[in-house]
C-alpha cells in the first residue's frame, strides 16, 4: 500500500510535469490532452492519484503544482475537477472546473500568442458537456438545475476574451458554437444573436479564415435560427453550407443538417430522394415528401401527426405543416393532369364539385366554403395561376403554367 | 523626483468586515472618501487607482467622495466669513501636487472642477503655496500637503489646516515609519517610534505651551504665510458664527446648513475652559489646557499647530477605522457625555465618541492613550472630523451633522444640541412630562447599545424641541414614541440620530423633496410636525436610499453636480427603492469592477450601504440570475420594511409585535446576506424565506392596489380569509373591471407578500386573468398567465388546460414568434391536447398559420370560453387579409354575402341578424376601401374584385390613445381617482 501510495504520487507528479513541460514548450495540443475531463485519458490517472493520496501529501502536491505556475492554481481545481467527474460528482466537477477555467482564462488572455486555444477549446468543450451533467444531476436530486446556464454566462467571458482582434480571434467561432449548444439546449436561443452580431459583423476578420469545423456548426445553428425566424432562403443557403463544407464521413453531422434542411427545401419546393432519407435515417419525412408527391393531405396530416412530439422538438413542424398548401396544390395539379387527358379544351377549368369529391375520397370533410378559401389562398399565394369564380364555383386556371414552379415563387 | 517611498504600505485590502477593521490595514478606498482630499487620493491609491485602468468608474468614485469632503469643508470654510467657494480652493493644488511629483494623484475632472469653481482662489492661494520650496522629498511633501490644505481650508485655517495635515500624517503613519517619525519630529521634540506615536503625540501635547512653541517652530513658515492668505485668527470664529446666514445665500442644501451649524457648535469648544479641572482625564484636560492656552497665548499660528497635531490623530484613527466606526458609533456618545466636565466640550463628545471607537480599535498600539486622544481630538476637529466620518463613510454619515440642528446664531447662546440632549439624559432640567417620555422610551430597549440608540434619538428630538420652543409646551405624554432601532443591524442603526436630526432641522433646509412621489401619500406628514416625521421615516430608510438624497443635495449645492459620476449617479435619483436596489447593485457591480485589484474600494461602501452592498457582492459571485433576482427583490422588500416599519410607528406606535417580528426578519436577512459574501450565493438556498414571512393583520375586505415601495405592513395586509371574501366581492360586484382590476391586484400584493401559494392563488390569478381577457387587458392578462404558468408548475391545481388555450392563443396573436409557439405546444399533455379548449386553440393556430380565414371565422363563432376574446384581437387583421385574399384571387366580382360568412359578420345557417351582418360587413368593405356596387343580376351587393385589390386600406384604429393603451384613457383616470 505503501508503495501504491508512492506510486500513485509519482503518477501525480509525472502529470503535473507534463502539464509544466506542455506549458514550458507552450504546446497547446498536448496541454489539452491533459486537462481533458470528459474524453481523456488522464482522467482517471489523476483521479486515482488524488484518490490515493487523500490529501495526505498535500505540501509535496502543492510544490510540484508549484512547477506549473502560473497556472497552478488552475491545476489544483483542474485535478479536483477530474476527480469529481471520475467518481461522478459532476456538480461538484463542475463548481472546480469552472475555477479552474477561471484561472486558466486570465493567464490566456495575458498570452500574447493563441498558442493555448486548443486547450482553451477543450476548456470550454468540458464546461459545456460538465454542466450538462451537472444539470441532470442536479435535476435528478430535485434542484433546480442552473450550471449549464452558468457555463453559458462563462463562456460569454471566454468568446469576450476571444472576440477582439488579433491571432486568437481564429478561435472566437469554436466557443460561439458551445455557446449555440447551451443556448438551443436551454431554449434561450435570443441569447444567440449578440454572438452572432459579433461574428457577423466583424469585416476585419473573413469568415471563411475560421476553421471548417466552426463555420460548418456556426451554419448548422444559424440556419436553425433562421428556421425559427420562417427565413426559409436564408436558412437554406445556410444549412447548404454546412451540408457542403461538412465532413462527408461524419454521418450523423450530415444527418442533423439534414434534419433541417429536408423541411426548408420541402418549403422551397424540392424535394429529396429516398435514398438520402434512407441513408441518413431521415425516414419521419418520408411519410411528408410521399403526401407530397401525391397532393395527399390525409396522408400528411397524419405524418405530421405521429411524428408530433418529433417536429415540435425539432422545431420544424410549423415548417412542414405550412406544407399543407403545397399538397392542395399538387391535387389541384393532379386533377388538371386528369382533365386535360379527359377533355383536353376545358381542362383549365376545375369545378369545386371536382375538389370536393378528391378531398372527399381522402376522408377529408370539407364543406365548399372551406375549399372555396382554399382556392383563393392558393391562388394569392402564387401556388396557382388563375382565378376563381364565386358565380359558378370554378378555378379558372391560367392557360400557361398554371402551377408555377415553387422555388421561383419566393 | 521620485515618489515618496511607501514600503510598509501593504497591499489594498479586500473589502474588510468590520471585525477585522481593528487591525490596523491601510483601507486605501476609505481614505478618499474620508478626507476626500488630493494626497488621501494619491496616498491610498497611488499604487493602482489613478491608473487608467481602473477607468472612468474608480475616478468618479473617487471624486463623488472628494464631493462629500468638500461639502463637509465648507462649514469651517465659510466660518471665516468667507464664501465658502474658497473653501474649494484648496482642490486648485491638485495640479501643484503632480508637480511635487505626488504620482497618485491624477483625477483630472476633480482638478478641473476645482479650476473652474475658483479660479481665483486657486490663483491666490497657489500663490501662497509656492514659496516652500522643500529640502527634501518628506518635507516637500508635508508643505505641498499643507499648502494644500490650508488654501482648501483657508478661512478657517487652523481647522482646516490641521485637516490637510492629517492626511499627509495618516498617509505616512501607514505607509512609511520614517515618515512618520519625520513628521512627529516636527510635533514633538522626542523622536518617537512608528508603533508608539500617537501615544507620544499626546504626551507631547499635554506639555501644550512646549507643544506650541515646538510646533510653531517647526512649522512657523507655513503657517505665517497661511495668515497672509485671508483667514481668520480663531477668534474671528467666534464672530463668524454668525455666518451660516451669509453663507446660505450661496446655493445651500440641507447638508451643507448642517455642517455649517456644528461649525457654530465649534467655537463653543474653543472657549479656554479652566485649566487643571476634571482630574479623571487629565490628558483632555492637557489637551484643552494647551489649547486654550495656545488659543489665547500663541495666536492662531500656535493654534492651527496645534490642531493639525491633534487632528492628525484623529484623522488617521479614522480613516484606518472606519468600518468599525460605523457600527459602534452608535453606542459612545452617551458615555462621552457622561464623562464629559465641560458643558462645552460636550457637543463635541459626538464626534468624540467616534473618535473613540476608532482609536478603540487602535488599541492595540496605545491602549491607554486612546481616551485622552479623543479628547483632544474632539476639541480640535470636532466639525471637521465629523464630515470626515461622513466623507470617510461614503454617504450615509455625511449626515453626521447631528450638532447641526442647534441653531446658534451667537456663541455666547450656543447651548450646545448635544448638550441639550445629555441633560434630558440627566433629567432635573425639563419638563417631568419629557422625563417620563424618556424613561417610556429607554424602558423598551433590550440592551445597552438599544438603549444608546435611543438616546440618541432623543437627544435629537429634544433638541429640536428646544430650537422650536416646544420643550416645554408640548405634551409629551401623548407623544408617540420612536422607533426602537434593531439591535442588530448595526449600519442601520448607526444612522439613527444623523437621519433623524437631519430631517429635523427643517428650518435650514432647502425645500427637499422628503418623498418621492412614487412613495404612498404620506398621511403622518399632515400632522404639522413634517421633520419629526421624516426623522423617524428615515431613521429605519434603507442607507443608500436616504443619503442618496443627502448627497443629491449635496452635490447640486456645490455646483458639483455636473459631474454625475458613478457613485452619485446611482444615489442621486434614486428615490423609489426600487431604483436603490437596482442602481445600487449596478455600482457595485462598478465598484466590484474597479476593485478587481482588491483593494477596499467596496469595502467602504459595503460598510456604508449594508444590505446594498451585500446584495451586490452577492450578484458578483457566481450566483445564477434567477436567484439573484429573486434575492434582490426579497430585499428590496426587507429594505423598504424597515422604512414601513419606520411609519408605522410614528404614526401611532401600533404593530409592535409585528415590527419586532419583521426587525428579526430584517435580521434575518441581513446576517444570512452578510453569509452570502462568500464565492457562492448558496447561503441565499438557506435563508429561511418562512421565518421572514409577514401574516397580514389587516381586515378590511376592500383594499386598493398600491404598489409596494417599502416593506409591507401588516397592518395593511389581509390575511387569506379576508382575501378570499375579497375575491367573492369582485366576483360578484356591479362595478366597473377597472375597480375589479384594482382589488385583484391588491389580493394578488397581499397574497405575494404573505407567499401564499396554493389553489386559492391560482384561483384568483384565474379569475383576474378572465376578468382581463374580457375587458382585453391583455397586460394584465399576460402578467396573470406567466404567474399561473409557475403555479401550475409547481402542481397547483386549476384550470391548466383552460389558460394552456389561452397561452397559446396569446402567444400565437401577440408574440409571433414561432419557437415560443413550438415550446408551448410541445409542453401540451396528451391529456390537455384532447381538451376541449386546448383542441380549438390548435386548430384556430392552423388556420392562422396556413391563412385559411373560413376556418379561423367558424372557429371565431364556436370559440369555447374566453378564447374569443383573444381572438378577437386577431379578427380585424385577418379580416384584412382575407379582403385582400379574395379581391386578389375572385373574378370578377364576390358576393357582399359570401364575404360577410366567410369573415364572421353572419352565420351561414340561421338567418336572424343576417341583415345586420351584412350591414356590418358592408360598412366594414367600405372602410377598407374596397369597391362595392349593385350587381343587377344577382340582385344583390358585390364587391368587384379587380378593383378592390388595388385600393385596399387598413384605417386606422379610431378608438386609439396616444400612449397605446386605451385603459390608461383620460377619463378612465379621472373616473379612477
Amino acid at each position: 500500500m505503501a508503495y501504491g501510495g508512492y506510486d500513485w504520487n509519482r503518477r501525480l507528479g509525472d502529470y503535473i510535469s507534463s502539464v509544466a513541460d506542455a506549458l514550458n514548450s507552450q504546446n497547446g495540443g498536448q496541454l489539452s490532452t491533459l486537462i481533458s475531463v470528459s474524453r481523456g485519458s488522464y482522467c482517471n490517472v489523476v483521479a486515482a492519484g488524488l484518490d490515493q493520496n487523500k490529501g495526505q501529501d498535500v505540501n509535496r502536491l502543492s510544490r510540484q503544482l508549484e512547477k506549473v505556475a502560473p497556472l497552478g492554481e488552475m491545476l489544483g481545481q483542474h485535478m479536483r475537477c477530474m476527480q469529481y467527474f471520475v467518481n461522478r460528482r459532476f456538480v461538484d466537477s463542475y463548481n472546480a472546473l469552472e475555477k479552474s477555467a477561471n484561472a486558466f482564462l486570465q493567464e490566456f488572455r495575458n498570452w500574447e500568442s493563441a498558442w493555448a486555444m486548443k486547450a482553451l477549446h477543450t476548456v470550454a468543450y468540458e464546461l459545456r458537456t460538465i454542466a450538462e451533467m451537472a444539470d441532470k444531476e442536479m435535476a435528478s436530486n430535485g434542484k433546480i438545475p442552473d450550471k449549464l446556464k452558468g457555463a453559458g454566462s462563462f463562456l460569454m467571458k471566454v468568446f469576450g476574451a476571444l472576440a477582439g482582434k488579433g491571432p486568437k480571434r481564429v478561435g472566437a467561432l469554436y466557443v460561439t458554437c458551445q455557446l449555440f449548444k447551451i443556448y438551443f439546449k436551454l431554449g434561450t436561443v435570443h441569447l444567440c444573436r449578440s454572438v452572432i452580431r459579433s461574428i457577423e459583423t466583424a469585416r476585419v476578420f473573413d469568415f471563411e479564415e475560421f476553421p471548417i469545423r466552426d463555420r460548418v456548426t456556426y451554419m448548422y445553428y444559424t440556419g436553425r435560427l433562421e428556421v425559427f425566424n420562417d427565413q426559409f432562403v436564408l436558412a437554406d443557403q445556410k444549412l447548404m453550407y454546412a451540408l457542403v463544407h461538412c465532413d462527408p464521413l461524419k454521418k450523423n453531422n450530415i444527418r442533423m443538417v439534414l434534419k433541417y434542411l429536408i423541411p426548408v427545401k420541402l418549403s422551397l419546393g424540392v424535394m429529396p430522394s429516398k435514398l438520402l432519407l434512407e441513408r441518413y435515417g431521415l425516414l419521419e419525412y418520408k411519410e411528408v415528401i410521399q403526401a407530397l408527391r401525391t397532393g395527399d393531405i390525409r396522408l400528411l396530416r397524419q405524418a405530421l401527426q405521429t411524428n408530433e412530439d418529433q417536429f415540435l422538438r425539432s422545431g420544424v413542424y410549423l415548417v412542414l405543416e405550412k406544407l399543407e398548401l403545397q399538397c392542395y396544390r399538387r391535387l389541384m395539379r393532379k386533377i388538371h393532369i386528369i382533365q386535360k387527358q379527359k377533355d383536353p379544351g376545358r381542362a383549365h377549368q376545375v369545378k369545386m364539385d371536382c375538389v370536393l369529391k378528391a378531398l372527399k375520397w381522402l376522408n377529408i370533410e370539407m364543406d365548399i366554403d372551406e375549399v372555396e378559401c382554399i382556392m383563393a389562398i392558393l391562388i394569392y399565394r402564387n401556388y396557382i395561376k388563375g382565378y376563381f369564380s364565386h358565380k359558378s364555383k370554378v378555378v379558372v386556371l391560367s392557360k400557361q403554367d398554371p402551377f408555377p414552379a415553387l422555388t421561383a415563387m419566393t | 523626483m521620485a515618489a515618496p517611498p511607501l514600503p510598509a504600505m501593504p497591499p489594498p485590502q479586500a473589502p474588510l468586515p468590520p471585525s477585522l477593521a481593528t487591525t490596523p490595514t491601510w483601507p486605501g478606498s476609505d481614505q478618499g472618501g474620508a478626507n476626500g482630499a488630493a494626497d488621501t487620493a494619491y496616498a491610498g491609491y497611488n499604487n493602482y487607482n489613478h491608473q487608467s485602468q481602473q477607468g472612468q468608474e474608480y475616478s468618479s468614485y473617487v471624486t463623488g467622495e472628494v464631493q462629500q469632503a468638500n461639502n463637509f469643508a465648507h462649514p469651517q470654510t465659510s466660518n471665516g466669513s468667507q464664501s465658502f467657494a474658497q473653501g474649494y480652493a484648496g482642490y486648485n493644488y491638485i495640479p501643484d501636487q503632480n508637480a511635487y511629483n505626488y504620482q497618485g494623484y491624477n483625477n483630472n475632472a476633480f482638478q478641473k472642477q476645482g479650476v473652474e469653481s475658483y479660479p481665483q482662489n486657486a490663483a491666490m492661494y497657489s500663490n501662497a503655496g509656492a514659496p516652500y520650496a522643500p529640502p527634501n522629498q518628506y518635507q516637500h511633501r508635508d508643505v505641498a500637503s499643507y499648502s494644500n490644505t490650508t488654501n482648501y481650508y483657508d478661512p478657517n485655517g487652523y481647522q482646516s489646516t490641521g485637516y490637510r495635515g492629517e492626511d499627509e500624517q495618516v498617509q505616512a503613519s501607514w505607509s512609511d515609519p520614517k515618515q512618520v517619525q519625520y513628521n512627529y519630529a516636527g510635533y514633538a521634540a522626542a523622536n518617537v517610534n512608528t508603533n508608539t506615536v500617537f501615544g507620544d503625540i499626546n504626551t507631547q501635547l499635554e506639555d501644550s505651551a512646549q507643544y506650541a512653541q515646538d510646533y510653531s517652530h517647526q512649522w512657523a513658515e507655513y503657517y505665517a504665510s497661511l495668515q497672509a492668505a485671508p483667514q481668520p485668527v480663531p477668534q474671528a470664529d467666534t464672530e463668524s458664527n454668525v455666518a451660516p446666514q451669509a453663507v446660505s445665500s450661496v446655493p445651500t442644501t440641507l447638508v451643507s446648513a448642517p455642517s455649517y451649524a456644528s461649525v457654530v457648535a465649534a467655537p463653543a469648544g474653543q472657549q479656554p475652559p479652566p485649566p487643571g479641572t476634571a482630574a479623571p482625564q487629565p490628558s483632555w484636560q492637557a489637551a484643552a489646557a494647551s489649547y486654550a492656552a495656545s488659543l489665547s497665548s500663541q495666536g492662531s499660528t500656535t493654534t492651527e499647530a496645534h490642531t493639525v497635531g491633534t487632528r492628525w490623530n484623529a484623522n488617521s484613527n479614522q480613516i484606518s477605522q472606519t468600518p468599525w466606526n460605523a457600527i459602534s458609533s452608535q453606542t459612545s456618545p452617551s458615555d462621552h457625555f457622561n464623562q464629559s466636565q465641560f458643558p462645552a466640550l460636550a457637543k463635541h463628545s459626538r464626534t468624540v465618541a467616534n473618535q473613540h471607537q476608532q482609536q478603540q480599535s487602535q488599541a492595540s498600539h496605545t491602549p491607554l492613550q486612546h481616551q485622552s486622544r479623543s479628547a483632544k481630538l474632539h476639541i480640535v476637529t470636532n466639525p471637521r472630523i465629523t464630515a470626515n466620518v461622513g466623507g470617510l463613510g461614503s454617504g450615509k454619515e455625511m449626515q453626521k451633522p447631528a450638532y447641526v440642528s442647534v441653531p446658534a446664531k451667537q456663541p455666547s447662546s450656543s447651548v450646545s444640541t448635544d448638550a441639550v440632549a445629555d441633560a434630558t439624559l440627566q433629567p432635573g432640567r425639563f419638563p417631568s412630562s419629557l422625563r417620563a417620555y424618556v424613561e417610556r422610551a429607554l424602558s423598551r430597549c433590550k440592551d445597552e447599545s438599544q438603549k444608546a440608540a435611543c438616546q440618541e434619538i432623543m437627544k435629537d428630538m429634544i433638541t429640536m424641541a428646544s430650537k422650536d420652543g416646544t420643550l416645554f409646551t408640548r405634551d409629551w405624554d401623548t407623544e408617540p414614541l420612536f422607533q426602537i432601532p434593531p439591535p442588530s443591524s448595526s449600519s442601520v442603526k448607526k444612522e439613527t440620530p444623523l437621519q433623524q436630526n437631519n430631517s429635523t432641522k427643517s428650518e435650514w433646509s432647502p425645500p427637499r423633496r422628503l418623498k418621492s412621489r412614487w412613495e404612498p401619500p404620506a398621511a403622518e406628514d399632515s400632522d404639522g410636525k413634517p421633520g419629526r416625521t421624516h426623522g423617524f421615516h428615515g431613521i429605519f430608510r434603507e442607507g443608500g436610499h436616504d443619503i442618496s438624497k443627502e448627497k443629491d443635495s449635496f452635490q447640486s449645492h456645490s455646483k458639483w453636480e455636473k459631474r454625475e459620476d458613478s457613485w452619485s449617479k446611482s444615489i442621486t435619483d434614486s428615490e423609489h427603492l426600487k431604483n436603490v436596489s437596482k442602481r445600487g447593485l449596478k455600482r457595485l457591480r462598478k465598484g466590484v469592477l474597479s476593485s478587481k485589484g482588491g483593494e477596499n474600494l467596496s469595502s467602504d461602501s459595503d460598510e456604508e450601504h449594508g444590505h446594498g452592498v451585500h446584495l451586490g457582492s452577492l450578484s458578483t459571485a457566481d450566483t445564477p440570475e434567477e436567484k439573484e433576482r429573486r434575492q434582490s427583490r426579497f430585499k428590496r422588500f426587507d429594505r423598504g420594511k424597515d422604512s414601513g416599519r419606520g411609519k408605522g410607528s410614528g404614526r401611532g406606535g401600533k404593530g409592535h409585535a409585528a415590527e419586532s417580528a419583521s426587525a428579526r426578519r430584517a435580521t434575518a436577512l441581513h446576517l444570512a446576506l452578510r453569509s452570502g459574501d462568500g464565492q457562492n450565493g448558496r447561503a441565499v438556498e438557506d435563508i429561511d424565506w418562512d421565518s421572514l414571512t409577514i401574516r397580514g393583520t389587516c381586515q378590511e375586505v376592500e383594499k386598493r392596489y398600491l404598489r409596494l415601495t417599502s416593506a409591507p405592513d401588516p397592518n395593511t395586509v389581509r390575511p387569506e380569509n379576508v382575501l378570499k371574501r375579497a375575491l367573492e366581492m369582485v366576483k360578484s360586484t356591479t362595478k366597473s373591471y377597472l375597480f375589479k382590476c384594482d382589488q385583484l391586484k391588491s389580493i394578488r400584493q397581499d397574497l405575494t407578500v404573505q407567499r401564499i401559494r396554493d389553489e386559492f392563488t391560482v384561483q384568483v390569478y384565474e379569475t383576474h386573468a378572465r376578468m382581463a381577457l374580457e375587458a382585453g387587458d391583455l397586460p394584465e392578462y399576460n402578467q396573470c398567465q406567466t404567474q399561473l404558468k409557475f403555479l401550475y408548475g409547481e402542481g397547483i391545481k386549476g384550470c391548466s388546460n383552460e389558460f394552456a388555450a389561452y397561452s397559446l392563443l396569446y402567444i400565437l396573436f401577440n408574440r409571433g414568434n414561432s419557437r415560443d409557439l413550438l415550446s408551448a405546444m410541445a409542453k401540451l399533455t396528451d391529456e390537455g391536447r384532447r381538451d376541449e379548449v386546448v383542441k380549438h386553440a390548435l386548430e384556430v393556430r392552423h388556420a392562422v398559420a396556413v391563412g385559411n380565414y373560413t376556418t379561423f371565422f367558424r372557429l371565431y363563432r364556436t370559440a369555447p370560453v374566453l378564447s374569443p376574446c383573444l381572438m378577437d384581437s386577431h379578427t380585424e387583421k385577418m379580416r384584412f387579409e382575407a379582403v385582400k385574399c379574395m379581391s386578389r384571387s375572385y373574378r370578377p366580382t364576390i358576393p357582399v354575402s359570401s364575404v360577410a360568412r366567410s369573415l364572421g359578420f353572419t352565420t351561414e345557417s340561421s338567418s336572424e341578424g343576417e341583415s345586420e351582418g351584412l350591414e356590418e360587413c358592408e360598412e366594414w368593405l367600405r372602410a377598407h376601401g374596397a369597391h362595392l356596387q349593385f350587381d343587377s343580376t344577382s340582385n344583390e351587393l358585390v364587391m368587384e374584385a379587380k378593383l378592390s385589390q388595388t385600393s385596399l386600406f387598413m384605417p386606422e384604429p379610431e378608438d386609439v390613445v396616444p400612449h397605446g393603451d386605451a385603459n390608461l384613457a383620460l377619463n378612465d383616470f379621472f373616473s379612477r381617482s
